[in-house]
Formats: C-alpha cells, structure tokens, sequence
C-alpha cells in the first residue's frame, strides 16, 4: 500500500511540473511539437511533401519542435480536411494539400472545402502530361484535338484515379480550351492501377498524368508526350523536348500545386511566423535538392496570394464541373 | 437443418435490404445514369435467389440435434468493450484507452482473481505497443 | 555467358560488409512489419524513404527489396499462430496453417512456410533473370477484358473449394462482392453505401475484412468455449525442432514447384496480385489433390502451395517496375517512387545505364531469400512458443493486437467497427458452416472486376465482343469453365493419379 501512495505522488508531482512548464513556455510560439499531417496513405504524393519538408524544415533549424508526420488518408483528403476541423485555432496542426482539395468540395464528396483552413504558402508545382503510345496516329496534341472535335468519342482517353478527379480535369481543361465543343462525351476510362501499362499495351488512346510518370517509358521510345501543362518549358532531360500547351496553341496551364495549410482561426501572429518559416525554408539549398531529385518546380506563394490563387482555380474548375455534370453546390 | 434455415433467411433480409439501398444510390451524371447500380442491383437479387435455394433445402432436411450452442456471454462482454474501445480510443489517447480494453478483456476472460497478471499485461502491452510505433516506426497514436 | 557475367557484377556489388548489414537488416525490419497485422511492405518502405535518401542507390534498393521479401516471409507467422492474417497475401495461410498449429504441428507449418516461400522466391528470381523482359512485353496484352477474364477464372476457382456447400459458398461469394462495392465508383465518380462516411469513399480495405473474419472470428468461438468451460488447455507445451519430415518434404515439394510459376505469373500482371496468387495457388492444388477433403484441416501441401506462390509473386511484381518502368502495385509504386529521388528511372533503359545497380539488385533477391529464410527459421523458433500461452490469456491479447493492427491501415476508429462486424461475420460464418474462402477472394477481385468489365465496355463502345477478343481471353475464358467443372468430374473419371 505504501509503495502505491508514493508512487501517485511522485506521478502527481510530475504531472504538476509538466503543467508549470507548458503554461511557462506559452509565451513564445512554438513552444511544443508540432504535427504534420498528410492526408494520404504513405509513400504517397503528400506524404512524400510533409515528410521531406518537415525533414527540411529540421534539418535547417529553421524549427527546432519536432514535426512529426501523420498519415489521415481517406476520402481523397475529406478525413484530413475533417480532422483538421476539430484543431480549430490551434497553430500546432499543418496540413499539405493539391487541387484534390477543391474538387472534392466541388463534386461533393465533402461540404469542406479550402475556406475551412488557413492557406500558409504554396511550396512547389507540378504539371500533367498528355501521353500516347509510341505507334499511335497523333503526332500532335492538336491532331487529337481535330478528331476530338469531330467526334468527342473519338478517343479514349484514360488517367489514375476517379472520374472528375484531376487527371480527368486537366485534360478536359486543356479539351475545353482547344474549343472541343462536348467535352462530357471524351470517354474517360478511370483505373485503379497501372494506366501506364495500359497505355503501353494499346488499351488506351491518351493518358493523362502526371510529368513525372512519364520520364521513363518516354526515355525508353515506349510512349510519346504530345504536350505538358506547364507555363513554359522544363528545362531537364527528355520533357525538355516536350511543347507545352501553349506553344502547341492551346491557350491554358495546368498546374498541379502543393501547398501547406493550418487549422482555420489560427492567430495572425502564429499564421506570419508559419508563412515566414515556410519561406525560408524554401530558399535553402536543402529544399533545392528535393525539389530536383523529385522532379518538382520550386513555386513560392505566400498566405494572401495563395488564398486568391486558390479562389480563381476554384472558380475554374467549378466551370469545368459544372460543364460535365459533376458540379454539386453544398 | 437448422443452420441453412437460418443462413437462407439471413441472406434474403439482407439481400433484400441491400437491393432496396442500390435503389436508392445516385445515379451517374454521364453516360448511362444506371451504370453504376447494374452490378451491385444483380448481386442484391442474386443473394436473395440463393437465400431462397439454401432456406428450401433446409426446410427440407427436417431439423436433426439441434446442437445445444455454449454460452455466448464473454462474446458479448468482449463486444461491448470493443465498442468502449472505440468511443474513448482518440478522446483519452492510445495508452490509457489501451490499458482499460486490454485490462477489461484480462479481467472479463482471465477472471478477476488473477489481476496482478492481468494489470502486467495491459500495460506492457499497451507501452510495448506505443514504444515501437512511435520511436521505431515513426507511426504517432492518439 | 553474358548473363553470368552481369549476375556476377551484381553479386560483386551486393557483397560489401555494409550491403550485407542493411539487408540483413531490411529482412528483419520487413520480417516484423509483415507479421504484425494491417503493417506491411508498402508501410516499410515508406518508412525507409527519408533514410535512403542518404545512401548509394544500390544499397537503397537493396534494403527496400529486402523489407519487401521480409514482409512476404513474415505475414504468414501470425496466420499459423493465431489465425490472425499479417497481411492480404498471408490469408491462405490461415485455411491449412492454422490448423496444423491447432493439431501440434506448428514446427512443421512454421518451417514448411518458410521453406516453401524460399524455394518460390529463389525459383521466381531464376525466372526473372532469364525471361524478364519477355514476360513484362506479354502482360501489357492484358488490358481491361483479359482482366476481367482473369478475375472470373480466379472466382470460378472458389466453386471447388465450397463443393461441399455449393449454395452456401455462392452466398459466401456475392457476400465478398458486395463488401467490395462500398465506396467511390472510378468510373463516374458516384458515392455507393459510404452512409456518409468519409472513410469509407476509399472502400472497405480487404485487411480489416481478413482480420475479422479470420482473427476475430476465430476468437469468439473460442471465447464460446471458454465461457462454457472448455479450451482452458494452452495448445501445446513443448516444442519441437523447427523442420518439417520426409512425408511432409515429400508431400510439399510437387505443390511447390507447381504453383510457383501461378504466382509467378499472377505477379508480372499489374493489376493482379500477391493474395490473388496465394488463393489461387491454394484452389488449384484442392482441385489437383487425391484427397481434396483433407484441405482445411491442416495438410502440409495446402500451406506449401500459397506460400511458394505469394513469394513468386512478390518477385514477379518487381518485372514491370525494372524493365518498364511500370508499377504494378502499391508497394513497387512506393519503390518507384524512392527509386526516382535517387535519379534512377527504372526502365528498359536501367540496364543500359545503371547496370551494376539493376544487376546488383537482381542478386540481391537471390541474397535476400536465403537472408529471410534464415532469419525466419530461428525466429519461429521464438514465436512458437506463444501457444503456450494460456488461452484465456491469448485471446485478448489477439484482440488488442487485431484493433492496433487495423488502425494503422487508415488512422481511423471507422475501422474499429469494421473490424467489430466483420469478427461477427466471421464468427456466424464458422458457426453455421458457410465457406469464408469465397468471400475473401471476392473482396479482393470484386471491385476490379466490376471495374474492368465497364472499362472494356466503354473502350469497345458497348460490344461484348471483347471479351473474346483474342487467344488470351479465350484460354482464361475455358480455365474457367474448366475449374468449375473439374471437381465435378475428376470423382467421375480416373485419371492414372487418382489411383492409389
């Protein structure tokens, strides 16, 4: 018996200075660690951001709290988005996102939507590519066009993932664009895996991508990219030779962007010290190596012109969606 | 046979209840409006089909020893503190709801009397668990 | 003679000291994520990104693969003990491991699982080293229909193993296939029987399925007869060394050399995968048996069969990642991925440009299956030694070990009552004798199968003619019709093998 009463006392005690200590460090911000959640599965695209810049982040001492980073897949984002509701105002929870963030809202797979977290910064970009087998008729992105426009069902188009998600979208911008009239007729075959052996096999006419998927088996004479979204040329390796959509006389980009979110409330002071860090942190030579091993374009955005970046492609794909159908206003 | 009477009649409630959820799913906004009910509203009707086959063939065997079942009180117990489990699992944390589901399902199957091994296991376990997600895994828990 | 050459610069690569460490240690790491349930390879290597980034390629490459077979290895420990599967491809070796442990022969199931997963691995990568490329060029004929093909020959299958429940299996079946209808429909985007949930718009993952039918299940029957004072006895007390008989070697080795080439194959499609291999291989060797009625009680060929298959696979999966640049599942996305922070870009090209490395990898996966054996063999030595705990003991802690497993498939408490109905499920399935066998295979292919079949529909513009499109189809289209007639008619006819 006794032993047990010094023991809870001792816990007590402890639990006591813990208490002090935590009221004590309030003061300056941050002063716990923080958590860095990625609202995907492991080894995925947000993933691999949260984890490399909370690395980045560390490694630099640009924040010496710990950032652990934790997983909350599911709903392509929504049980992310959800959990980051219930942190409301606390500046310790981050949270990466992509334009799977707007469309989710728009198709309605969740009423949250990006007004439901402070943006910080947007850290990189990615662009789609618009690829087709190595024998295939299309020469041009613009030869697909012409048959698109004279039969929308003409080619049969395919991408990862669901129907309305962003390899769908960014092809149907760029259809759109080129003034294909029907854009809701383009079959789009949705696959769970592998598109890019089905193109390679012939299954599919198009594959819309991402740039990165595509180095290899263009490398290798497999396939050929007509076209990326980029706003202008990449300068490395083989998609250097790749138009992009506006050289190839489509008037458009698709950029596929990633940015780091906090909870909605957070205070002005904590939103500035995040943005700041994110911003240093960005122009270390550390995060210029990520960028280059991972193929990503180094996009620096801070808070305020992030959230209207985001307001104008939220309206844009809102068009889009609206157009095939897939618009649901919550 | 008591058992496929069962199976046969289980099958059709929930046969039926799944059709009558197909039914009620959003239709497609492109292409065929029905295309994403076919298979699940054949599966529906299927299950109902083979629920009937099963719950005939039953009927026909008439019922031979019904076999006495054993007690389902623990299966019971171990339930509702699954369902606790759940509840309090990311409002008290990892080691402390872990602690109390293990500890609850010691002390309901391993009987009471022997609480100092009980109480030995729950929180081994429950740090044990911790210890290695977190610092090895690198995997956080509420 | 050039093939030897490169082989031996591979072995020349992989054998430093500090290739061996991490691979040594990448199969124990791998080892223990597969054994425990809901972790896997896919989680390993993950992990193990942020450490690569600092090493050579070859060494990145090699841990990674090494995590990966390690995790091939270790699924299927928890299935024999516990009945509770470490991973999707470890299910099978529930079905026939699980009871051999219950009968006191867990030595003999733990070693023949190991064995056979290092014969079909070490098999497999002789098959890579020789046909690779060609194997890769013939599985990108496969596209929607041939998979839809596929899929119906791998559910045809489970009409032999519910021959004896022919309407109960089929309830068991259309079960499965429901279960894999929740969630996001990919070809429109609708929302089918999510209830509002955020969770379930990924679908129900088949892990949580397999672990309460399985693991959960399993425990309430226990837990029935503990209440009504029985099985109170720990299962065994006294432990053998970890090898296997002559019988038994004699009894395995044909179902292993059968089947690793099935999951050999199973494993260069993507789009297929590791627990498809394992059930199949599990169906085809029922079919092929004197004695089919011995499968599910604990015969050592029904546990050899899955294993050797599900390690094939794991090796055949890494084929259209190397020579094309391709993943064909979740883990050799993920390996992908990380392959491509080191400035490797897997391909035709790989083996141009980066010899040494691809070279150094391909004898890393002969290194790598004696590593796993070996560290597996001593291992088991050690977890055998868990049934010896008193039951009364045991079965919560399974509990425990099932709700933690599962979390950490999506993070979330939606899985808890996933898990929670489907032990039920499991549980009146055991009780009123209706085959489980169906409905796990029918998880994991049902959704691909819906999907592929609309897919081929939209690319042929509504004509079923494509089903039948070419040779391939047709072949899968009689395997099928062909394996559900088989039990029926291998009773009627003597085949010189049947006589004995």
């Amino acid at each position: 018996m006794k032993r047990k009463s010094t023991l809870s006392a001792g816990l007590f005690a402890l639990l006591a200075v813990f208490f002090l200590v935590s009221s004590a460090m309030a003061a300056d911000f941050p002063a716990r660690p923080f958590e860095f959640i990625a609202p995907g599965g492991a080894g995925g695209g947000w993933d691999t951001t949260a984890r490399l810049s909370a690395k980045v982040l560390g490694d630099t001492g640009i924040i010496t709290q710990p950032m652990p980073v934790i997983n909350k897949p599911g709903g392509g984002g929504g049980v992310g988005l959800a959990y980051m509701q219930k942190k409301k105002a606390d500046p310790y929870s981050l949270i990466v996102y992509s334009p799977p963030l707007l469309l989710i809202n728009l198709t309605g797979q969740t009423k949250l939507s990006y007004r439901d977290l402070t943006p910080l910064a947007m850290l990189i970009n990615d662009f789609g590519a618009f690829a087709v087998p190595k024998d295939s008729p299309y020469q041009t992105i613009g030869d697909v066009m012409e048959a698109l426009k004279k039969d929308p069902k003409a080619v049969k188009t395919g991408g990862n993932s669901s129907f309305g998600s962003m390899d769908h979208i960014q092809f149907l911008q760029a259809a759109k664009a080129a003034g294909v009239k029907d854009i809701r007729e383009i079959p789009y075959i949705a696959f769970q895996e592998g598109p890019m052996a089905a193109l390679m096999g012939g299954h599919i006419d198009l594959l819309s991508t991402g740039m990165a998927e595509t180095v290899g088996p263009l490398e290798a004479g497999e396939i050929r990219v007509l076209a990326l979204t980029a706003p202008q040329r990449v300068d490395a390796g083989v998609l250097g030779q790749v138009p992009t959509l506006k050289e190839a006389g489509i008037d458009t980009t698709f950029i596929n962007w990633r940015g780091i979110f906090a909870a909605p409330g957070v205070g002005a002071d904590e939103k500035v010290y995040l943005t700041e860090a994110l911003r240093k942190m960005s122009e270390t030579p550390e995060w210029d190596e990520v960028c280059l091993k991972n193929g990503w374009t180094k996009a620096f955005m801070e808070s305020e012109a992030f959230a209207a970046f985001l307001e104008k492609t939220n309206e844009e794909y809102k068009d889009l969606l609206t157009e095939i159908g897939l618009f649901k206003a919550q | 046979m008591r058992s496929d009477v069962l199976v046969g009649a289980v099958s059709i409630l929930f046969g039926m209840a799944y059709t009558v959820q197909t039914l009620h799913l959003p239709k497609a906004m492109v292409g065929n409006p029905w295309a994403p009910l076919f298979f699940p509203l054949a599966l529906g009707v299927l299950l109902v089909a083979m629920g009937i086959v099963v719950l005939l063939k039953g009927l026909r065997h008439h019922p031979s020893s019904a076999k006495k079942g054993g007690s389902k009180r623990l299966i019971v117990v171990t339930i509702l503190i699954c369902l606790a489990y759940t509840a309090l699992f990311e409002r008290i944390g990892f080691i402390p709801s872990t602690i109390l589901f293990l500890g609850g399902l010691l002390f309901a199957v391993n009987g009471a009397k022997a609480w100092i091994v009980n109480s030995l296991i729950a929180v081994t376990f429950s740090f044990g668990v911790w210890y290695v997600f977190e610092k090895i895994f690198y995997m956080n828990l509420p | 003679m050039e093939l030897i050459q490169n082989l031996l610069l591979g072995f020349s690569v992989v054998l430093t000291p500090l290739n061996l460490i991490w691979m040594v240690a990448g199969s124990i790491l791998g080892t223990i994520l597969g054994m425990l349930p809901g972790l896997g390879p896919t989680t390993g290597i993950a992990l193990l990104l942020p450490l690569t980034f600092t090493m050579e390629p070859a060494t990145a490459l090699i841990t990674m693969c090494a995590v990966y077979y390690g995790a091939m290895f270790g699924g299927s420990r928890s299935s024999i003990l516990l009945n509770v599967p470490g991973d999707g491809a470890a299910v099978a070796a529930c079905f026939d491991g699980y009871p051999m442990a219950q009968n006191g022969r867990a030595e003999a199931a733990l070693a023949i699982s190991a064995i056979a997963s290092f014969i079909g691995g070490l098999i497999a990568t002789v098959a890579f080293v020789i046909v690779a490329i060609p194997v890769a060029r013939f599985a990108l004929r496969f596209g929607p229909p041939e998979y839809f093909m596929l899929m119906i020959f791998a559910l045809s299958a489970t009409a032999a193993i519910s021959k004896e429940a022919l309407f109960k299996g089929f309830i068991s079946l259309l079960v499965g296939l429901m279960i894999s209808t929740v969630g996001i429909d990919y070809q429109t985007g609708v929302l089918r029987f999510t209830f509002g949930l955020m969770e379930l718009q990924t679908g129900i993952d088949f892990v949580v399925v397999i672990i309460g039918v399985y693991g959960l299940g399993e425990v309430f029957k226990n837990l029935e007869n503990i209440a009504s004072g029985g099985g109170l006895q720990a299962i065994q007390k006294k432990f053998g060394r970890i090898w296997i008989t002559l019988d038994d070697w004699r009894r395995s080795i044909i179902p292993i050399l059968r089947e690793t080439p099935v999951g050999f194959l199973v494993g260069v499609l993507p789009g297929a995968g590791a627990t498809i291999a394992a059930l199949m291989a599990y169906n085809n060797e029922k079919q092929l048996s004197k004695e089919p009625e011995r499968f599910g009680t604990g015969t050592i060929e029904g546990l050899a069969a899955p294993e050797a298959a599900n390690n094939a696979c794991s090796v055949g999966a890494l084929i259209p990642m190397m020579t094309l640049g391709v993943p064909g599942s979740g883990t050799t996305a993920v390996m992908l991925g990380a392959l491509m922070i080191l400035g490797l870009q897997p391909g035709p090209l790989l083996f141009q440009q980066h010899a040494d490395v691809a070279w150094a990898v391909i004898a890393s996966m002969f290194l790598g299956n004696v590593a796993c054996a070996f560290i597996n063999i001593p291992l088991a030595g050690l977890l055998v030694r868990v049934l010896a705990v008193p039951p009364k003991v045991l079965y919560p802690v399974i509990v425990a070990l099932a709700f933690v497993g599962v979390y950490t498939i999506n993070f979330s408490v939606v899985e808890f009552v996933l898990l929670i109905l489907f032990g039920l499920v499991g549980y009146g399935m055991k009780k009123y004798k209706v085959p489980t066998a169906p409905l796990i295979l029918a998880v994991v292919v049902g959704s691909s199968m819906e999907q592929n079949f609309r897919m081929a529909l939209m690319l042929a513009d509504g004509d079923f003619g494509v089903f039948f499109r070419n040779g391939i189809c047709w072949t899968l289209f009689f395997l099928a019709i062909g394996s559900i007639a088989w039990p029926f008619l291998s009773s009627r006819i003597k085949l010189p093998w049947n006589r004995s």
